[in-house]
């Protein structure tokens, strides 16, 4: 008589189980990482924050010894410094005219089409308050915050001033990238914390802004299309994808490849894409106020 | 209490210092000379938490996104752990030692700069500075900290 083993029944392991326990690390990995940048965020806007009024005051001493000096110039040079800046305002004064104009026509159309209405932006003025050697031209720390309406991913614009006393044009210098209640840090178009979507003015090509670091003082292009011609010099503009971001804002130039000087501007990336170099439109070692466009 | 006041006063007071001179292009590790310096002269456990707390605000600050200096400034206290609050009394060793820290602050900045000739000025400049200051700044501490009895040199002459 052959004897049968009984047969047990396999054990059969719960999908649920499985999935909770394989869940159980990922929750508790996103809850450590949540809790880590909640900290880091708390403590750094505490620190900007705290800190504020110490480096403005330095700088309001500053500011007061630098409009003192300033009674120290010769009258005619002062007189002539007046009147080029009453000139220059009666320029800008007329300029703005036109484009309010311009706007109320733009409204206009845009109800007649019944397009969404543009909200536009604030500018909000700031000053330079801080910057570190190591990171001197990619990042600064601003006199404006939370407070002022600033976000982060608002626009950093500054001014490049023409040559004999005409209208300053605005330049986009960087990105906030942290805010607290008063300051806020500025990535510059360098610095590869800075990504912005582009265009260029004569091709008019679209591409992927990223800073190249401060060693090279330029920015890289990616994802333009093959089929068009970049040369040397060609302006390049804001592409206005995004909401935050206006269209046609001056932010550099195409320039030669930071490695190996003598290569072209523009190189083939995997054969799908090309990729040219950017230098900024302004030096970016010598910004000390800036203006910031933030949502209406 | 006493010590951990006499710690937020110069912490806070150096702080603001060392950012004003960084923004001014000058890196000098005013905040890592004194707590390298009252890590053997008032209490290497506070240092370092200060240390810690600090180099992190500092790296704040200034907007970083790691915080390196709270990575670095506790390093600069962890000898006194190891020599047990002796500290060596020589004007050369003083001198040599405020001429490293800077180059021990600077390891980041090195990494992130250092392939242009200004970063390499700047750090030789800050070792220049240090060598100087730094024996300026253990006299300071010590004179402070004996003013108000505090710290492990007090504790061994049978003070407070």
């Amino acid at each position: 008589m052959a004897s049968s083993k009984p047969v047990r029944p396999k054990k059969k392991v719960k999908v649920s189980r499985v999935v909770l326990f394989a869940a159980i690390p990922v929750v508790l990995a996103a809850l450590v990482l949540t809790g880590f940048f909640t900290f880091r965020r708390t403590l750094a806007r505490f620190s900007l924050d705290f800190y504020y009024p110490f480096f403005q005051a330095v700088k309001h001493v500053e500011l007061a010894a630098a409009r003192q000096s300033l009674a120290l110039q010769p009258r005619h040079k002062l007189a002539s410094a007046v009147e080029q800046l009453q000139r220059q305002n009666a320029l800008l004064a007329a300029q703005v005219q036109r484009l309010r104009e311009m706007e109320a026509d733009n409204e206009r159309l845009r109800q007649e089409l019944r397009m969404p209405r543009w909200s536009g932006y604030n500018e909000v003025y700031a000053e330079v308050i801080l910057r570190d050697p190591s990171t001197w031209s990619e990042q600064f720390v601003i006199s404006k915050g939370l407070n002022d309406g600033i976000e982060t991913g608002d626009l950093v614009l500054t001014f490049e001033f023409a040559p004999r006393g005409g209208t300053p044009s605005c330049v986009l210098a960087g990105r906030v990238i942290e805010t607290s209640a008063r300051t806020s840090v500025v990535a510059t178009v360098v610095n590869p914390a800075c990504r912005l979507s582009v265009s260029l003015a004569e091709s008019g090509a679209n591409g992927t802004l990223t800073g190249n670091g401060s060693s090279s003082m330029t920015a890289l292009i990616s994802r333009l299309p093959l089929k068009n011609k970049y040369g040397i010099g060609e302006m390049v503009l804001t592409s206005g994808f995004s909401e935050r971001t206006p269209r046609g804002i001056c932010i550099g130039y195409l320039t030669d490849a930071p490695v190996g000087g003598s290569r072209a501007a523009v190189v083939h990336d995997g054969g799908l894409y090309a990729e040219a170099w950017m230098r900024p439109a302004v030096s970016l070692d010598t910004i000390r106020f800036v203006i910031v466009l933030t949502g209406k | 209490m006493f010590t951990f006041l006499y710690f937020t006063f110069w912490s806070i007071l150096l702080l603001v210092a060392e950012v004003l001179l960084r923004s001014g292009g000058l890196t000098i590790p005013l905040l890592g000379f004194f707590f390298a310096a009252s890590s053997f002269l008032v209490s290497p456990r506070m240092a370092f938490c200060f240390a810690l707390v600090f180099g992190i605000a500092m790296d704040f600050v200034l907007g970083y996104a790691i915080p390196w200096d709270g990575l670095l400034l506790p390093l600069l206290t962890l000898p006194s752990f190891f020599l047990h609050g002796k500290h060596p009394d020589s004007g050369i060793l003083e001198f040599l030692a405020g001429a490293m820290i800077p180059s021990v602050i600077a390891l980041p900045h090195i990494w992130i700069s250092l392939t242009t000739p200004e970063g390499f000025a700047s750090l030789l400049m800050s070792c220049l500075f240090g060598a100087f200051l730094f024996p300026l700044i253990i006299a300071l501490v010590a004179r402070s900290a004996a003013r108000l009895e505090i710290g492990t040199a007090t504790k061994e002459n049978g003070g407070a």
